[in-house]
């Protein structure tokens, strides 16, 4: 494992990490990487929460920067892309806040430990195909297509959305260029999130790269997660 | 040079290794690309360095693009192993 010291100074801006216990060996699960501040790498650590133990929530809210569902599926409550979010429920009275909302913009930490946005991670680590066959990085014939998208936290419900992109190729994202949803009065970009479904026995590496990295620093401008075999990962933003 | 446990000297073989790697093996030119040191094994032995082709920094996307991650043995300099990015 590598960890810890690193000679770069490199000016991409991440440091640290986290991981999810889906389809880990006890000896992945106990797997602990640490990369400084400034690596460009991420520190990994054993589960925090159980992606495939998340309760799939059936209010999900899902679909593309329009507020229309991308993949067809009715459980997504469409809506024009700017209005008002539904609300899944009253705030109840007294100032508590409902589950599921968050009075501030969430960070990365509350999303991971959120089970509806933990589900529908899961969902894209799923519609990767991760477990495809093997094929060497630079051949043809991978089953595997990358998923993304975009967690918004509503100003107004203060609820989480989670927005998908079309699927990308084996190894890149290409679709979620240029689909960063604006911030405005009703929303606020809180993450965006893909999969690096490829494994080290096909020749990739399993964290961020530099496209990865530079993509968010230039137009993301949030934090970013990464599901990959080895755990979920997170690119800090600033 | 942000890591004291790799000399200057280490750095620049290192550095130098990876580039003939790239020259040689990806047959990238000189002014294709720059190579980072990322991150130094726990055991010490093992160095990562980024072989970064400067046109996926001129039009980001996440993905791989032609950047690849290096492994090298400290001690040899040698790049022991190539993994492209996802």
């Amino acid at each position: 494992m590598f960890a810890t010291r690193v000679a770069d100074s490199s000016k991409k801006k991440m440091s640290a990490a986290h991981t999810a216990g889906q389809n880990r060996t006890p000896a992945q699960l106990a797997m602990r990487r640490t990369w400084p501040a400034g690596s460009g790498h991420v520190a990994m650590r054993g589960p925090r929460w159980g992606l495939r133990s998340a309760p799939v929530h059936h209010g999900v809210r899902q679909g593309n920067v329009d507020g229309h569902a991308q993949d067809g599926d009715d459980s997504y409550p469409r809506q024009a892309g700017g209005a008002a979010p539904q609300q899944d429920a009253p705030a109840p009275a007294g100032g508590a806040t409902p589950a599921g909302t968050y009075a501030t913009p969430p960070d990365v930490p509350t999303i991971l430990a959120d089970t509806v946005m933990a589900a529908q991670l899961q969902r894209a680590w799923t519609d990767s195909n991760p477990n495809a066959p093997d094929v060497p990085s630079g051949s043809p014939g991978s089953l595997k297509r990358e998923q993304g998208g975009w967690f918004l936290w509503r100003r107004d419900s203060h609820i989480l959305q989670n927005i998908r992109v079309g699927p990308g190729s084996r190894d890149g994202l290409p679709t979620i260029v240029g689909t960063r949803p604006p911030d405005s009065d009703i929303q606020q970009v809180v993450a965006w999130f893909h999969t690096h479904p490829n494994k080290d026995s096909e020749g990739y590496a399993s964290g961020p790269g530099a496209g990865d990295i530079n993509w968010q620093n230039a137009e993301a401008k949030v934090p970013g997660i990464i599901m990959t075999h080895a755990g979920t990962v997170t690119i800090p933003f600033p | 040079m942000a890591d004291a446990s790799i000399t200057d000297a280490e750095r620049a073989r290192l550095i130098d290794s990876a580039r003939r790697y790239l020259r040689q093996h990806k047959a990238w030119r000189d002014d294709e690309f720059r190579v980072d040191i990322r991150a130094l094994s726990d055991e010490g032995n093992d160095v990562v360095l980024w072989g970064i082709f400067l046109d996926d920094e001129r039009h980001p996307a996440p993905g791989g693009g032609r950047s690849v991650e290096l492994h090298a043995d400290r001690s040899t300099a040698e790049i022991t192993r190539e993994l492209a990015f996802q």
